[in-house]
């Protein structure tokens, strides 16, 4: 088990990526705390040796969005969860909003690729490694969401 | 940079973990995980002083309740006692009415087994039975040798009681062997010596006789076969009180 104060460490400097996966799949603050809490004890309590930073950044994303998965697949909770994620979003610039609702409304299988793409600047073959996903997979995923994207934001031109 | 691209990650960096979801979460690994980390190394501690309390309890008391010695006194009251390796009484045992008697009258339990038979020794009734002439013997038995000798030793140095008074078992399974004839040690070895020479003698017969008694059946035989080496071993007739005390075969002295 890891000391309390690598673990606090590593929460100061992986808990804004955690929240926004969490923002990307997740539609309460319960749920959310609940993956951040999920996330930190397996990192707690786990023995992976860490080669860099880089290797622990994509195990905490990776554990993340398996987590968000494992909540969204739950029966009880997919029925019962109230929308609170959207309103939050109210409190953002409305540019800023527009963006993230366009992320959101997009189906399940995009979002991940769209984020670790566009935001945490993974190549395809990294985001391939981390999902578990084919190379060419996550191209098309890519091409696909982004497609969408541009139609929902109005065209805008969007790069590789 | 494209525009779009732009607009993602400017529109991500604006979702941040608030601080409380921050707090939250190591509040809750440190009372899940380090809070309670002194209380779960101690809990095994406490628990192994327990198992070690219990095991010590448990094995103290097995050591204490488990016999390692027996001594056997007959005259006629016929009485035995359990002896724990601590020297000390843990169980008396009467083999007739008048053993039963005196275990009953007499508290020797949890006593040093030398003031239990001085205590026995000290007892009216035996007192009586020794001055109308009846035999006394004490027999020992024991798991080891050493405690046999030192046993017998320390007996001797009892009241109203000889070396010629005191017998050894060849061995302990000799006292199980007794138990199952329903005798005490001592009888059983007497009756064993009076067999020899009265070989139709029953264990019933043997039970309702005096140690006197049961002598007086091996000297009657031993007058007719005396000199024809039929004795159990070493011959002390007339040794010891009362005039009796024959100590042939089936035990031995542990001389000093």
């Amino acid at each position: 088990m890891r000391e309390e104060q690598e673990v606090n460490g590593a929460i100061d400097r992986y808990a804004d990526t955690v929240r926004r996966l969490c923002m990307v799949h997740l539609k309460n603050r319960e749920d959310t705390e609940d993956i951040f809490q999920n996330v930190f004890l397996k990192y707690a309590l786990s023995s992976v040796d860490f080669q860099s930073a880089e290797h622990e950044k994509a195990w905490i994303i990776r554990v993340t969005i398996n987590a968000c998965r494992d909540l969204l697949r739950s029966f009880f909770r997919s029925r019962t969860v109230p929308m609170e994620e959207s309103s939050s979003l109210a409190a953002l610039e409305p540019e800023t909003r527009d963006v993230l609702e366009a992320v959101l409304a997009l189906p399940e299988k995009y979002k991940n690729v769209i984020y670790l793409h566009y935001y945490e600047g993974y190549p395809a073959a990294e985001i391939g490694r981390i999902l578990g996903k084919n190379t060419n997979t996550v191209y098309t995923l890519l091409d696909r969401g982004r497609k969408l994207l541009k139609e929902k934001l109005g065209g805008e031109e969007v790069g590789e | 940079m494209r525009k779009l691209e732009n607009k993602l990650r400017s529109a991500f960096d604006a979702v941040q973990a608030e601080e409380g979801l921050k707090a939250g979460t190591k509040d809750f690994l440190h009372q899940r995980l380090y809070a309670g980390r002194s209380k779960t190394r101690a809990v095994p501690k406490r628990l192994a002083a327990c198992f070690v309390t219990v095991f010590l309890c448990v094995s103290g008391y097995f050591s204490y309740f488990t016999p390692v010695a027996a001594v056997s006194i007959d005259i006629n009251p016929s009485l035995e006692l359990a002896v724990n390796r601590f020297d000390r009484v843990i169980d008396v045992t009467g083999y007739n009415a008048d053993g039963q008697a005196l275990a009953e009258e007499l508290s020797l339990r949890h006593m040093y087994y030398e003031d239990a038979v001085n205590a026995v020794m000290e007892n009216e009734m035996v007192a009586a039975c020794l001055a109308a002439g009846e035999v006394l013997e004490i027999t020992v038995a024991g798991k080891s040798e050493t405690r046999t000798a030192e046993m017998e030793r320390c007996l001797s140095a009892c009241n109203h009681v000889t070396e010629e008074q005191i017998h050894c078992a060849d061995h302990w399974n000799d006292l199980e062997s007794a138990h199952q004839a329903g005798l005490s040690l001592g009888k059983y070895r007497a009756y064993l010596e009076a067999r020899e020479e009265n070989p139709e003698l029953t264990l019933e017969e043997v039970q309702d006789m005096t140690m006197r008694e049961l002598h007086e059946l091996s000297e009657c035989s031993d007058k007719e076969t005396y000199g024809q080496g039929a004795g159990w071993g070493q011959q002390t007739e007339g040794a010891g009180q009362g005039g009796h005390g024959g100590t042939k075969g089936h035990g031995k002295h542990h001389q000093e």
